[in-house]
């Protein structure tokens, strides 16, 4: 018989995975718990540079962001600056825009999510259900460039192509007769969350997929070869046999990306900024940044970074847990 | 009966197909076209861009831009620059990362959990700008190039990812199988992971490769040295001194003429720039390619 | 099994090679000092040829030439496309060769890495104008890094001294903590007005249209509407842009200057003829201003791209050749076929005015100098000393005599080229100064032998200040300058522009493009100001003007 390893291993991960040290602990007492050391101690091993150069390069800074407490003075350093306790988160929640701008800042991610999540791995089963070996590495090749593109000329092409009046969807809706006179996409802040998400999606779909690619050139072949031979269709055998060889990836990454929930990228957001959207593209890092840009605020700004990683945090804590009470490959 | 199912199956697959194929085909052209405008835009004269006059065909064809970016002699010492950056890097990241991948793939070990903690708090936690680079400065590492080789060498998403690469791909049965044989974890990694592992290696070496290409923001935080400068910082010095973002807020050191002048070089060479520093890095992701191929693994346990 | 063993190869190479280049980089200190033996080689041939260039610059300057050289650090900005040698410039060897002092030039990457140099204080010796914030500047001379420049004006800095006697708001407006801690760049002649808006307009299109030049607004709109009824015509294009600004942008304001708010920085203040400060956001003169732009708007001639065009492609629109836009404000004539104007009359009975900018740029820290050394100290002191001669402050801001400027027959200074000619700065970049990117003081004494060719051709930004322009120039007292607050008035001044800043320019930005009544909405939006803490933050401004004029 054919092995399903993926789909298998997906399974018993999440049933060992769940009883890993404390319950250990409880059944065996410390006797156990150091054979078990001595016998694994070469994965130790493999994950000392890990380990190490997370407390070197990670850790060590962490302790900097003592700083949103204080009303640090670099002379004074770190350690022996003023303690001003709450007061900077204090600041960020008597914002007066404050609460705009977190919805603002909410609704481009969770948009950027449900949208721009699901569609990566719709193409990688595209792709990867393809036979034509050179119209797929076109389709790769092409749709992965856009990544290189920098911010800068991105938002430049979408101000160049959907300019009002000498855009090129504007002519060519024009002269469709869909729209008469100027299209006010980029004026319009009800159009800010679309155009921010969708030419996102664009720029990044080809890169997330490849990652789905890399996992479904995992699937046996022997695995289509016998479902052909039962009769499967060749959409049975993307939902049946590709996409179950991915599901462990997809959950991954989708418990990373709930973790990212507070953080729009700030620059693509700022320059895309202009007074007739500006209602729905204040997000919080822009508003940030405007309102300290005179001044080295570092406490401040520690102390509004210290809030977004911890909504982030708790974020993937609660999908981490929904996912493993559903019985998926969680994180932890 | 079976041969009927068949033969409507085959009329299915073939339909499915061609759904599939003209999706992909409208899918390459809306991604193509700007693509296509970014080259055609960095052979017209800057105006007739912005004013939206090219659309199929450059207009005002001039190579000013490329001329430009040729001309400016640290273009060449940058690309140097970064080719030694992201292949050291490179390594670096990948063998790491495959460790931590492959080790926390495993299940049977205690602390695990800890550890897979350990790792995501500064996924989510960073120590921020300033204290960062207090820390680097008393490492040494500020104005030292090998700062932009270790910062940001492991990211522990792609730890995340190698471990579920390799979890899904090499079960935990077959490394008790080997360890009957005396097989050790290392000794199983070096000689069953790897090898079975094409295909994850090629998307960590492309995602840190890539990252590496692209990256600048540490280059210009920590390096004083402008010989020591990689390509995109060497590019963002040349377009961006006074950018959108500067101009914007008000703390552009320029006014009157300069900025006009500035405004026109950038704008002259915007386009021309992303040909010129991403054509390089864009020709790994065929060579990547060769090594998403099928049935290798599972085909080479078996034998 | 053959594959397997191809793998581990390639992964212990990996290893091997990244453990080398670890140990490579680690040494990375000694590949360094190597660099440094270079460069001083290359400096030692640079040197013998401005021996033979620099003789006669050295004349008269020589009292601190005999002293032992020095090796001085200095923080440099950017290169810019008109200055793209400053690092490099043949400038920084007649500064060595007239004082002993070398300047060992770092150029700043970026603001982030200013945050850090501030941060670790670890300081160069003399930072030139690479954007400190007024706090990191109070911050360090608060520490007692940076040289508190006040202790030095009876003695070695008598000519700053005097200076600063001559024009005390120059120096408020650079005064940050308790003290005058760096070098501001202060331009102070008749012509240097920063004239950032000009109005011009395409006088081909206006003479083939066979119309006057208009002198009011209601005749400007009346020119507007014929330049876009003929458009596709003669050498007017098809897609012509009658009228162009970037709204918010400087070159807006001119707008609002000519309807009689003589406004001249980001946050659109003024100061009336009481002293007090004005804030044009809620100026009722504002109300005319923006119903004409409605008008403008709503009639095609000005287009849309106004509200999202950014600062570089709204720059390239101005500039294009052949052209495409027909009136346009803007600091210097660079677009073809293009003549100031006068601002025009807004029919409102309110005097129309262009812009009168501050003497010098606020807050901007040209040169500021750390304690690193006491010996470094004195020796950067006398250099500043001694570019306080109008021969050396001229070469260090513009470049070499006898390729920038020339003496006239009269003995005058006169400038060969600027900024008009792009081209010959290009070639001529190894010799050029640093102009506002290191520090100047350019007062009364210095215009007096300076020459302004410029002034007598016609269509100069000179010679419009002379003739079309001088009716038009706003007193200097109504120009709104500030000194830094203390840090919390700061932090809550910015807190409270972002939101009226965000306020103001959405309700303009809706009203222009169509959307709601301005008479109607007027008094919500001024209220909405005020809910914002309009009093308040004007409140703030004028307590800056007050600090920077000595009220």
């Amino acid at each position: 018989m054919i092995r399903l390893p993926a789909d298998k291993t997906g399974k018993s991960d999440q049933g060992k995975n769940s009883g890993a040290f404390p319950g250990l602990k409880r059944r065996f007492g410390m006797e156990v718990i150091k054979k078990k050391i001595k016998a694994n101690w070469q994965i130790y091993l493999l994950l000392l540079p890990v380990i190490l150069y997370t407390l070197i390069f990670n850790y060590i800074p962490m302790v900097g962001n003592v700083i949103a407490f204080e009303d640090y003075k670099t002379f004074k350093g770190i350690f022996g600056s003023e303690w001003v306790g709450l007061k900077h988160f204090l600041r960020f929640f008597s914002m007066k825009k404050g609460m705009t701008v977190l919805w603002n800042t909410l609704r481009i991610s969770i948009y950027q999510l449900i949208a721009g999540f699901p569609l990566p791995v719709i193409l990688a089963l595209m792709i990867n259900s393809c036979k034509h070996m050179r119209f797929k590495k076109i389709v790769q090749t092409v749709t992965y460039a856009p990544h290189f593109i920098s911010t800068v000329v991105i938002v430049a092409i979408i101000n160049v192509f959907f300019s009002p009046s000498s855009g090129i969807i504007s002519n060519l809706l024009n002269t469709l007769g869909v729209i008469d006179g100027p299209m006010n996409t980029l004026t319009s802040a009800s159009a800010f969350p679309h155009l921010y998400v969708w030419s996102g999606i664009w720029q990044g779909l080809g890169w997330n997929s490849i990652i789905y690619i890399g996992a479904l050139s995992g699937v046996d072949p022997a695995l289509h070869e016998s479902a052909i031979i039962d009769g499967a269709n060749k959409l049975q055998r993307c939902r049946y046999i590709d996409f179950p060889a991915i599901l462990p990836t997809i959950v991954l990454l989708l418990i990373l990306n709930c973790g990212q929930l507070m953080s729009v990228g700030f620059e693509k957001v700022f320059l895309m900024q202009n007074s007739l959207n500006l209602s729905t593209s204040e997000i919080l890092s822009t508003y940030v940044y405007k309102q300290g840009m005179q001044q080295s605020q570092y406490s401040f700004s520690a102390a509004v970074s210290l809030f977004n990683s911890v909504v982030n945090f708790a974020m993937l804590l609660i999908v981490n847990t929904i996912a493993r009470v559903q019985g998926e490959n969680s994180l932890f | 009966m079976r041969g009927n199912m068949k033969s409507k199956n085959i009329s299915f697959d073939k339909t499915f197909d061609r759904v599939v194929v003209c999706i992909l085909i409208i899918f390459l052209l809306i991604v193509a076209y700007p693509l296509y405008f970014v080259i055609i835009a960095s052979i017209s004269t800057p105006s007739a861009v912005v004013s939206g006059q090219v659309i199929l065909l450059p207009k005002g064809f001039s190579l000013e831009g490329y001329r430009k970016i040729i001309e400016y002699k640290q273009i060449w010492k940058g690309y140097a620059n970064t080719i030694i950056y992201v292949i050291l890097q490179t390594l670096l990241s990948v063998s790491v990362t495959m460790m931590a991948g492959y080790a926390l793939s495993r299940k049977k070990y205690p602390g695990r959990t800890a550890i897979t903690v350990y790792l995501t708090i500064p996924m989510y936690f960073s120590g921020g700008l300033i204290p960062t680079y207090l820390w680097m400065d008393k490492m040494g590492l500020v104005g030292n190039p090998l700062v932009i080789v270790l910062l940001g060498a492991v990211s522990v998403y792609n730890v995340f990812i190698a471990r579920s690469f390799i979890a899904s791909n090499i079960p935990d049965e077959l490394y008790e199988a080997a360890s009957m044989d005396g097989c050790s974890h290392v000794k199983f990694f070096l000689s069953v992971v790897l090898p079975l592992s094409p295909a994850i290696l090629a998307v960590l070496t492309l995602f840190s490769a890539v990252g590496q290409w692209n990256s600048w923001f540490n280059a210009m935080l920590y390096l004083k040295d402008e010989a020591q400068m990689p390509l995109q910082a060497v590019i963002r010095q040349l377009i961006t001194s006074q950018s959108a973002l500067a101009l914007a807020t008000d703390t552009g050191a320029l006014q009157g003429e300069d900025m006009v002048q500035q405004a026109l070089l950038t704008e002259s060479i915007k386009y021309a720039v992303i040909i010129v520093s991403t054509l390089p890095i864009m020709c790994l992701y065929p060579f990547v390619q060769r090594y998403f191929v099928k049935g290798i693994m599972i085909g080479s346990v078996k034998g | 099994m053959k594959m397997m063993k191809k793998w581990k190869k390639l992964f212990a190479c990996c290893l091997s090679l990244t453990i080398a280049a670890t140990a490579t980089a680690c040494g990375g200190n000694a590949a360094t000092d190597a660099d440094a033996g270079a460069e001083v080689s290359g400096a030692e041939a640079v040197e013998s040829v401005v021996e033979e260039t620099s003789e006669s610059a050295a004349e008269g300057t020589s009292e601190i030439a005999e002293k032992e050289p020095i090796t001085i650090s200095i923080l440099l900005p950017q290169n810019n496309a008109l200055r793209s040698a400053m690092d490099t410039t043949k400038v920084w060897d007649y500064i060595e060769e007239n004082t002993g002092i070398h300047f060992e030039i770092e150029v700043l990457q970026s603001s982030e890495q200013l945050a850090g140099i501030f941060a670790s204080r670890d300081y160069p010796d003399v930072m030139a104008r690479v954007g400190v914030t007024a706090d990191q500047l109070a911050t360090a001379a608060e520490a007692g890094d940076v040289v508190k420049l006040d202790d030095y004006f009876d003695t070695t800095l008598s000519g700053w001294g005097d200076f600063f006697e001559e024009y005390p708001n120059v120096y408020r407006i650079e005064q940050v903590y308790d003290g005058l801690y760096s070098l501001p760049w202060a331009m102070l002649g008749h012509y240097e007005r920063g004239l950032h808006t000009q109005w011009l307009y395409n006088d081909v299109w206006l003479q083939e249209l066979d119309l006057e030049v208009p002198t009011t607004i209601a005749e400007f709109t009346d020119v507007l509407r014929a330049v876009k009824a003929a458009a596709g015509t003669g050498t007017i294009p098809e897609d012509v842009i009658p009228f162009y600004f970037q709204f918010g942008a400087a070159n807006m304001m001119n707008v609002f200057r000519t309807f009689g708010m003589p406004v001249t920085e980001s946050t659109w203040l003024y100061v009336d003829e009481a002293g007090e400060v004005v804030s044009a956001s809620v100026d009722p003169k504002m109300k005319d201003a923006l119903k004409w732009l409605t008008e403008l708007y709503a009639e095609g001639l000005i287009p849309p791209e106004v509200m999202t065009d950014d600062a570089n492609a709204s720059l390239v629109k101005v500039a294009s050749d052949p052209p495409q836009v027909f009136c346009h404000t803007a600091f210097s004539n660079t677009a073809v076929n293009n003549l100031p104007m006068a601002p025009l009359d807004p029919g409102t009975g309110e005097k129309a005015y262009v812009v009168n900018r501050p003497f010098t740029q606020n807050n901007t820290y040209c040169c500021i100098v750390f304690n690193n050394d006491s010996e470094k100290v004195e020796r950067i002191l006398e250099f500043l000393d001694w570019a306080m001669n109008d021969e050396v402050m001229l070469t260090i801001n513009y470049g070499l005599e006898g390729v920038v400027w020339d003496y006239t027959e009269d003995g005058k200074y006169q400038l060969n080229f600027w900024e008009e000619s792009p081209e010959l700065m290009a070639e001529n970049a190894e010799s050029l100064g640093l102009l506002n990117s290191w520090f100047g003081a350019f007062g009364s004494k210095f215009y007096e032998n300076y020459y302004y060719p410029d002034a007598e051709v016609e269509n100069t930004r000179e010679w419009a200040i002379d003739n079309i322009y001088a009716d038009y120039l706003p007193s200097w007292d109504s120009t709104y300058i500030s000194a830094q607050l203390d840090a919390d008035d700061q932090t809550l001044m910015n807190q409270l522009y972002t939101d009226l800043n965000g306020c103001r320019n959405e309700t303009f930005a809706r009203w222009i493009t169509g959307q709601g009544d301005i008479d109607a909405e007027w008094d919500a939006y001024v209220a909405e100001m005020e809910a914002y803490g309009h009093s308040e933050w004007l409140e703030l401004k004028q307590k800056a003007y007050d600090k920077a004029t000595g009220r």
